[in-house]
């Protein structure tokens, strides 16, 4: 089953989330923070991470850039979810390596699951050599 | 023979030289520049000429070189009639042609004067005053007629220019006016007019010194960056003249006056004593204002130590306050400058607000200013100064509007016995040791207080101390007011963003958590529960679109929107639209029909995400308005420099009042209105604004009863921006790297 890691520190979107993604049969882990989502993300390496930006302590740029240089999340679909609306927080994340950017207010949970398939989809090849799709 | 007219000329001969040397060098490609230098040239070997005529010994010579004088003379209005034509144009094209043509009368001339005897006979001596003349031939009117018509020429041309031109080329033409007029008048009587005319040759010497006036105005005119206003320096001629003529002459009086008296020759006019006399006199008139000021600084030093100069407070006040947006800043920069320049023991600052009535207050008894700030400067104990709105100080000032010296008000007081609203001001005032008080007034409204101690030597403050204190409380109270505008614009964009956000997130809990209920798929639900729920989620859509128009419109009007331009390929993003929006047009019974262009559009350089916004909401808008069972078409058209995208569709229309005020905020028309079809208002004025910073435009036409047609223009990409596709930022240019903040 893949994994998905939604890492957030506001619950209320973040509930609805997990939810709608574990009706798609996908399996969820949380955190709250950056430092339980690097631990999360390095032992239990998830297909697919859904970061927010705006967190207490390390926030979300911080956690992405140190996601892209650890070697297990260095390949993974990383999209930044955030309630931010700002192009300039889009742009940075482009620069920092993120796969893509979403909007919490502007996605209804139908289109995250939609994009979330697109960046399973388009996974490479795993370790054992076996392409994962759905 | 060497006398005083042949060193006089060639000396102006020199300097003129010099001159066409110098404005030669200062620009040799532009044409103008090379016809004044060939001008001033001529005009220097013209007086050359004139210094060899009177150093030349013998008749035959000097008659060689008056021929000179005239021809090199005639040649003098023709460049200048050239540079008329000319003036003030920058070419590097020399007017070959025109200076042929008008070179032919005075090659005429040329042979007329050297090869034939028609115009100057002969130099013969003139006894009387052991000085030759020239005896004119008969066709000396040659001369004349060339002479005069080539300057009446020019004098015409330049005043039509003078009279057609505004500005700095007015300036100038008004020098080359003046400076002609003067120089060409006065030469010319001296060495045409009155010789010919009046058979008075004996200024002819004269020529060359009085052209120089022509000369240097004329090079002035079209060499200084910046001319100094004209008037000013006739204004200044005259003054110095007059100041002259007035020494002279009273100096004479007094002389004669003296001689007459006590004298017994009375010769007191002697050419070397009046040439003293005008040296002095020349010398009196220029030294005498310096002088006057050296000596009242210098005494000024002694008399008034420690005096400051209001110019040089003000001036650093206003560029202190100019760049300080801060308000506790701004205060505390102008009580520093104020009490260390005019040398105060302290000073203070009470900022006011108008009170904001609550609820559980009374408007009878609630004050009507609330003390905002106190800021104090140089106190041993500020904790002395406190203050409310219900203070009276804060009510006596908000009325008073007026400076008020403590001094002055116990004299008042004891003077007029006076009332207790005084005695108590003055209590206060000395309590926080205050020695003038000025209220802070900004269009009408008293925005503060600001006070001042006493002077630290102890002496009173003069009339110029408080008209000082007034002008530095003026420019205090509007930098006040633009530190609170700031703060308040500060506040209310952070307050707007957070509120939008803070109520963005509760919406899309619910529109989310709706969509998984409504979704068959996922959730059960029973059939009134589902066209209830449904319901409840129109609204929730509606009330988040609402909220996010507001923060949409909030962030254009303070600037904060940021455009990411991108070579973008246009079908795609149409492509998106009408995807997203496929479900809505089901529902309304709409076609959506997208003629997508066969062959690639050429790339738009536009921000994806908001040309997204736009085209959703101009779509949407098209789906909404329609018809039953209407149609909406996209299409897209490549232009020149842009791209057209047009939607149109089979609504119900506007009327061309209705489309003037179509882009305006929460404007809806009235048949949109009477559909009762929910719309907040803002999107076209949103997609409107959004198109404008990409660069484009939007248009719109429409027939009531048939439908409206949008039509959005965007750039294309040009060359330079097809390298953002590389994302290098070496390729970027600085704007663009500011924007990826690299």
């Amino acid at each position: 089953m893949l994994k998905i890691l939604i890492i957030d520190d506001d619950l209320t979107l973040n509930q609805m989330y997990e939810e709608r993604i574990k009706m798609e049969g996908y399996q969820v882990l949380t955190a709250h923070n950056g430092q339980e989502a690097l631990e999360i993300a390095q032992t239990a390496k998830p297909d697919l991470i859904l970061l927010d930006i705006m967190m207490p302590g390390l926030d979300g740029f911080a956690v992405l850039e140190k996601f892209r240089q650890l070697p297990q999340t260095r390949k993974t679909p990383i999209i930044l979810v955030t309630a931010l609306i700002q192009e300039t927080v889009r742009i940075k994340g482009n620069q920092l390596g993120a796969t893509d950017y979403l909007v919490k207010s502007e996605i209804t949970p139908a289109q995250l699951v939609a994009k979330i398939k697109q960046y399973l989809v388009l996974k490479p090849k795993s370790a054992n050599g076996t392409l994962e799709e759905e | 023979m060497l006398d005083y007219r042949s060193i006089l000329t060639f000396l102006m001969g020199l300097l003129i030289s010099g001159l066409s040397l110098v404005i030669f060098l200062k620009s040799r490609r532009r044409a103008i520049h090379i016809i004044y230098g060939i001008f001033v040239l001529l005009v220097a070997i013209w007086s050359f000429s004139l210094g060899f005529y009177y150093l030349s010994s013998d008749l035959e010579t000097a008659l060689i070189w008056a021929k000179f004088v005239y021809f090199f003379g005639s040649l003098i209005p023709t460049f200048f009639l050239l540079f008329s034509f000319g003036f003030p144009d920058e070419t590097t094209r020399f007017p070959w042609g025109k200076t042929i043509v008008l070179l032919i009368p005075n090659l005429l001339l040329l042979y007329l004067y050297f090869w034939t005897d028609l115009m100057i006979e002969k130099i013969q001596f003139f006894t009387f005053e052991n000085d030759r003349i020239f005896v004119l031939g008969p066709f000396y009117w040659a001369f004349e007629i060339q002479f005069l018509s080539y300057f009446a020429w020019t004098y015409n041309i330049i005043a039509r220019k003078w009279f057609s031109t505004k500005g700095r080329l007015h300036a100038q033409l008004s020098y080359i006016l003046i400076g002609t007029l003067i120089g060409t008048i006065l030469a010319l009587s001296t060495n045409v007019v009155m010789p010919d005319f009046l058979n008075n040759s004996r200024f002819v010497w004269l020529g060359p010194e009085l052209t120089i006036i022509w000369v240097v105005a004329i090079a002035y005119a079209i060499v200084a960056h910046r001319l100094f206003d004209i008037r000013i320096i006739i204004r200044r001629t005259v003054v110095y003249s007059g100041l002259l003529i007035f020494a002279l002459a009273t100096y004479s009086i007094v002389v004669f006056i003296f001689a007459q008296l006590f004298g017994p020759d009375g010769q007191v006019f002697t050419s070397r004593s009046f040439v003293t006399n005008l040296i002095a006199a020349l010398a009196i008139a220029v030294g005498f204002e310096p002088l006057r000021k050296w000596l009242t600084q210098t005494t000024d030093k002694f008399l008034f130590k420690g005096e400051y100069d209001p110019q040089t407070v003000i001036q650093q006040l206003a560029q202190s306050l100019s760049s300080v947006l801060d308000l506790d800043e701004a205060l505390d920069t102008m009580m520093q400058l104020t009490v260390k320049n005019m040398r105060l023991a302290h000073a203070a600052t009470v900022v006011i607000r108008p009170h904001l009535l609550l609820s559980a207050e009374s408007k009878a008894t609630a004050p009507e200013y609330d003390v905002h700030r106190i800021k104090q400067v140089g106190y041993k104990n500020p904790s002395l100064m406190t203050l409310d709105g219900n203070d009276i100080v804060i009510k006596y000032f908000t009325q008073l509007r007026q400076l008020v010296v403590a001094e002055e008000l116990s004299q008042a007081i004891s003077t007029y016995q006076g009332q207790s609203i005084e005695t108590q001001i003055l209590d206060r005032l000395n309590k926080f040791k205050i020695a003038v008080a000025i209220p802070l007034v900004v269009k009408d409204r008293v925005i503060g207080i600001v006070m001042f101690g006493e002077k630290l030597s102890g002496d009173p403050f003069l009339e110029q101390d408080l008209k000082l204190l007034q002008i530095i409380s003026t420019n205090t109270a509007g930098a006040i007011e633009k530190a609170r505008l700031y703060e308040e614009d500060q506040l209310k964009s952070e307050f707007v963003s957070i509120a939008s956000h803070e109520l963005l997130t509760p919406t899309a809990a619910i529109e989310g958590y709706l969509s998984m209920i409504l979704d068959e798929k996922l959730v059960k639900v029973d059939e009134k529960a589902r066209d209830y729920l449904t319901r409840v989620y129109q609204s929730a859509r509606r009330l988040s679109q609402l909220v996010k128009d507001l923060l949409s419109v909030s962030r254009i009007e303070a600037g904060r929107i940021v455009i990411d331009r991108q070579p973008t390929q246009l079908e795609r993003v149409v492509d998106q639209v009408v995807n997203d929006l496929l479900f809505l047009a089901k529902g309304r019974g709409v076609t959506i029909l997208w003629n997508k262009p066969k062959k690639p559009l050429p790339l738009a350089f536009i921000d994806q995400e908001k040309l997204i916004q736009v085209l959703i909401n101009l779509v949407s808008n098209g789906i909404k308005y329609n018809r039953a069972k209407g149609t909406i078409q996209i299409t897209t058209t490549a232009m020149n420099k842009s791209i057209a995208i047009e939607v149109s569709d089979t609504g119900m229309g506007m009327t061309k009042e209705e489309i003037s005020h179509l882009f305006e905020k929460f404007y809806r028309t009235q048949s949109a209105t009477n559909a009762a079809i929910q719309g907040t208002g803002l999107g076209l004025y949103i997609s409107k604004k959004l198109i404008e910073l990409m660069g484009g435009e939007i248009t719109v036409t429409s027939v009531v009863g048939q439908g409206s047609k949008f039509t959005v223009i965007v750039p294309q990409t040009k060359e330079a921006n097809k390298r953002l596709i590389t994302g290098d930022p070496n390729l970027m240019s600085p704007d663009q790297k500011e924007i990826y903040g690299r």
